[in-house]
């Protein structure tokens, strides 16, 4: 059994490289079989090397018949060879006398006509695209290597190959960079920079199926329109694929700087409606500057992750974020990654984070809460820990050494730590206050204001009642 | 001050930052076993950052009492230093020490893998840090896991364990643990969470050497974390979010923090209203409360108003909370213009905030129970070109300060600019004699190659004091340098902004 199946693919194999094999050959006429009849190639091909026609043939069915009568010889019906529709440019004359001019060797016919492989002749048959890419792109390593062959080279462009039926244009081959995983993103340059090459097998219409900005791309309105290729593509969705910046982590808060640099960038896949989606009626005037879906039209990509985007993310959003995640706006994070804050937030990766002399503006900052420095730094661990080192933490006795614009500060210390109590807790640690204020030692004077509820703050936590009192409040007790 | 260089090698291997790694060490292991190798995927970056700047301690002098003339704990010297003396004893004062030279360097690996699991992730983010250490913030943290967790995430729900990043009403609260996120609700997120609480801003435990060495009564025993938040849209035009989270100590004797947050954001025609507040449990009371207006004015104007509340937030493992801080109520405003086809920038805002009654001091003292704010700005962007400038006025209680900044850039897009910035201001406090005047410039620029960023700033400052005869004047010195490499496939965002379906 296993036997009789290798045979069979074997047959199947061999039967289908003769079938490859005779395609290749194949131009309607058997040339070999003819090898001892015709001397000369132009003797059939009469005008071939002055004329425009390579299809020129000079033979007629009578001439044929007169071997073929069907007594000598079979009759056949041959009434030469049917021209098919293409989008070639192609001149022997020009050929000829192009290599002339160049000083070359004289071509044989059989120099692109031969089938590679065989000496005989009259062995011929229709050249490959690899024969013209010996001379035309000798490096080249296949005939739709994008980057290393010209196609108008022997290809006119799509909208003047008028004959070729939809059904020819459906089954174009794809260049081997077109299934590259990036080319929809990359196309671009290469389109601006030979327009020529999508000719071939593009018209406008294959661009505007995803190019929302075509009319305004001169790489696009300089292709013809072509009603063939709006039969293909018509009823096709657009693709959009997401460029590698939009999954940046700072995408998210500097894609409308991006956009005011070069909005034609994102008007091939944004319309308007794109920006309001998140930043409704008042989204930035750079979006005016984009087009306005239109029904019927491609509609460009449709973002829907906003259906939890907040109110108030409006023109001036970015620039006061901050105060806004500051006073406590918890549902960033249902958009936003972390890291997107921390992108921007991190000190040590993006220092501009501060502004360059912040550290000597910073106390007039620290002391409003314009932006809440507890939200980031740790009192004890970093705002004291640099001002320890600095000298400004206390130290010693207490007295108003080192706050010298305040005569009384021992009068005045009471005011300005209840109202700035962060700011004094970045300089003094606790030890300092207990000095005075614990009830086991010192003066013992209460620190506690007027609204200060222990039996509370006691049921909460002993642990901060007992630094200062021997004995716990009653609720603690209990 | 001499620099102690300590490699990110030997700070990994510090026994202390591997707990948090382990969830990290076993998704590696995870990744690196049998399995689907073609579904399997990393994306990483390593960064390096280094400054060093200029500056200056403030020192301490004295001298015998007997020697300084006058009466009383208030004198001057002959130059007109202020000093304070202590009868029989001395007089001291507050000179400036010498320039000294500071450097520090991070160093960040941050990095995701994905072993080919549909939905299984791990994610690691590590800081090491060396320098200066005897003088900068916590450089002598060798090593800090700002996060590191196994995830999986399915469409309607999503399971993390591991050192964690919370951002929420609340601020940054880091924690070791598990949370569940729960998104199948059509309108509504739900997150979960609990573990191990570390100290706020630390990424390291409460018991932890950092919180040790900088307060006598730092907390003795770790903490527990619980807390939920939930997220949702509230019909087509609001939105709103809740959070409540506890914090208690490991041997359940007492509490670190009870805290609750709620915001609603609500869209009426073109108005925007956000309310917003966060409640301390344990002392009873808000520590931010705020309602906000936004509404466009006129095409390219937009107008806000904000009404806030603020009292400052501590943990009970602290006294400071019984020291009854009070709060201000601040009102804001703010004008922004966009012009010139949003080439042209200009905004304008204030504020005004008035403090509680404390219930301490001395009415003759005269101390500022209130403080305002102003502020301008205008920039202009024209492709690539940026000129920037502003100016602040702020004075209130503890200190006041105005000053403007100028910047004058070229922006080729993300991660590649040069700017040239310069820079003036006053600087005053209400506790300290004296006036710091602060001028100065510099250049900064950034510019990426390929996956390769370069950072690199200078900067030039004269400080320059006024009424402190003993504190000199000074040039000071600020540069900064910064590489990163970024390697493998982008990181999966579900949950980002834009994200197509």
């Amino acid at each position: 059994m296993r036997h009789r199946l290798a045979l069979a693919i074997s047959v199947l194999a061999i039967g289908l490289a003769a079938a490859v094999y005779s395609l290749a050959r194949d131009d309607g006429f058997p040339h070999e079989r003819h090898a001892g009849l015709f001397p000369t190639c132009v003797g059939c091909h009469a005008g071939v090397e002055s004329g425009d026609s390579a299809m020129m043939v000079s033979i007629t069915p009578q001439e044929c018949a007169s071997c073929h009568d069907g007594v000598e010889l079979e009759a056949v019906e041959w009434d030469g060879p049917t021209p098919e529709p293409s989008n070639l440019q192609f001149s022997h004359p020009e050929h000829i006398s192009e290599i002339a001019r160049e000083g070359g060797e004289p071509l044989e016919c059989r120099d692109c006509h031969g089938i590679p492989g065989t000496e005989t002749r009259m062995a011929v048959g229709r050249p490959t695209p690899e024969v013209c890419l010996d001379c035309h792109a000798p490096q080249a390593e296949e005939h739709y290597a994008y980057d290393q062959v010209r196609c108008a080279t022997c290809h006119v462009p799509l909208t003047a190959a008028l004959a070729l039926p939809v059904s020819d244009l459906a089954e174009f081959p794809q260049p081997a960079n077109h299934t590259a995983d990036d080319f929809l993103l990359v196309h671009g340059a290469d389109a601006v920079a030979d327009a020529s090459a999508c000719a071939v097998c593009h018209a406008r219409e294959s661009c505007e199926r995803c190019h929302l900005d075509a009319a305004a791309e001169p790489a696009i309105a300089g292709l013809a329109a072509d009603e063939r290729i709006a039969q293909l593509v018509g009823g096709r969705p657009g693709e959009w694929p997401e460029p590698p910046s939009h999954a940046r982590e700072d995408w998210a808060v500097n894609h409308e700087g991006e956009a005011r640099r070069d909005v034609t960038v994102c008007a091939t896949c944004h319309t308007r409606e794109s920006c309001a989606t998140c930043h409704g009626e008042g989204q930035p005037s750079v979006a005016a500057r984009l087009a306005s879906a239109q029904p019927g039209e491609p509609q460009g990509v449709v973002i829907t992750a906003a259906a939890m985007m907040p109110v108030g993310h409006t023109l001036t959003f970015f620039d006061r974020h901050g105060t806004a995640a500051a006073i406590g706006v918890p549902q960033c994070s249902a958009c936003h990654a972390e890291r997107e804050c921390i992108a921007c937030h991190d000190g040590v990766r993006k220092p501009s984070f501060h502004a360059i002399d912040f550290v000597v503006r910073h106390g007039a900052e620290a002391f409003a809460e314009r932006t809440e420095c507890a939200a980031c730094h740790s009192e004890e661990a970093f705002c004291r820990d640099c001002h320890t080192t600095l000298g400004f933490a206390a130290g010693g006795r207490t007295g108003a050494a080192f706050h010298d614009a305040q005569p009384d500060w021992l009068l005045a210390h009471g005011q300005a730590a209840r109202q700035g109590l962060e700011a004094c807790v970045a300089c003094h640690s606790e030890a300092t206050c207990l000095r005075c204020h614990s009830a086991k030692s010192g003066f013992r004077v209460s620190p506690h204001g007027p609204d200060f509820d222990p039996e509370h703050v006691a049921s909460k936590s002993t642990q901060s009642c007992g630094i200062c009192h021997l004995t716990l409040p009653e609720a603690a007790r209990d | 001050m001499k620099p102690t260089p300590r490699s990110l090698e030997r700070a990994v291997l510090a026994p202390p930052a591997l707990l948090p790694l382990t969830p990290f060490i076993a998704s590696v292991a995870l990744i690196l076993g049998p399995g689907d190798a073609g579904a399997q995927g990393y994306s990483a970056d390593v960064s390096v950052n280094a400054g060093n700047f200029e500056l200056r301690r403030t020192t301490r002098d004295s001298l015998p009492e007997s020697l300084v003339s006058g009466d009383g704990e208030r004198r001057e010297l002959e130059d007109g230093t202020v000093v304070t003396c202590i009868p029989e004893e001395f007089c001291r004062w507050f000179p400036s020490g010498a320039v000294e030279t500071v450097s520090l360097v991070t160093e960040d690996l941050r990095a995701a893998f994905w072993p080919g699991i549909e939905g299984l992730a791990a994610q690691v983010h590590l800081r090491a840090r060396y320098g200066s250490d005897d003088f900068w913030p916590r450089s002598d943290q060798e090593l800090e896991a700002l996060y590191a967790f196994v995830s999986y995430e399915d469409e309607d729900y999503r399971v993390r364990a591991g050192r964690q990043q919370r951002t929420n009403g609340l601020g940054y609260y880091n924690f070791d643990g598990a949370s569940f996120l729960w998104r199948g609700f059509d309108r509504v997120r739900i997150d979960v969470y609990g573990g191990w609480s570390l100290a706020r801003n630390l990424n390291a435990p409460r018991t932890g050497s950092l919180l040790e060495d900088a307060d006598e009564f730092a907390p003795d025993d770790r903490g527990l974390i619980v807390g939920i938040d939930v997220q949702g849209r509230i019909g087509s035009r609001a939105t709103g979010a809740f959070t409540y989270q506890r914090e208690i100590r490991d041997d359940r004797l007492g509490l670190y923090t009870e805290r609750v947050a709620g915001d609603v954001g609500i869209r009426v025609s073109r108005l925007s209203i956000e309310l917003a507040a966060d409640y301390d449990v344990a002392f009873e009371e808000f520590n931010d409360a705020s309602v906000r207006v936004s509404a466009p004015v006129v095409s390219g104007v937009e107008a806000m108003a904000q009404l806030r509340r603020y009292t400052p937030h501590f943990e009970l493992w602290t006294i400071w909370g019984a020291f009854s801080p009070v709060g201000f109520d601040e009102t804001r405003g703010w004008l922004a213009w966009s012009l010139m086809d949003g080439d042209v920038r200009l905004e304008a805002g204030g504020a005004y905030r008035a403090y509680e009654d404390t219930d301490a001091g001395a009415q003759f003292v005269g101390l500022e129970d209130d403080g305002w704010r102003a502020f301008g700005r205008a920039r202009w962007t024209r492709k690539d070109w940026f000129v920037d400038g502003s100016y602040r006025a702020e004075e209130g209680s503890g200190a006041a300060r105005y000053g403007g900044d100028v910047s004058v850039g070229r922006d080729w897009g993300p991660g590649r600019y040069v700017a040239l910035r310069g820079t003036s201001s006053q600087n005053f406090s209400e506790f300290r004699l004296g006036e710091q005047v602060t001028a100065g410039g510099g250049i900064d620029g950034a510019w990426r190659i390929r996956d390769f960023a370069l950072t690199g700033g200078w900067a030039l400052y004269r400080l320059s004091y006024d009424g402190q005869p003993r504190v000199s004047d000074w040039n000071q010195h600020r540069g900064r340098v910064g590489i990163s490499y970024h390697f493998g496939t982008e990181p999966d965002t579900p949950d980002r902004i834009g994200e197509r379906p």
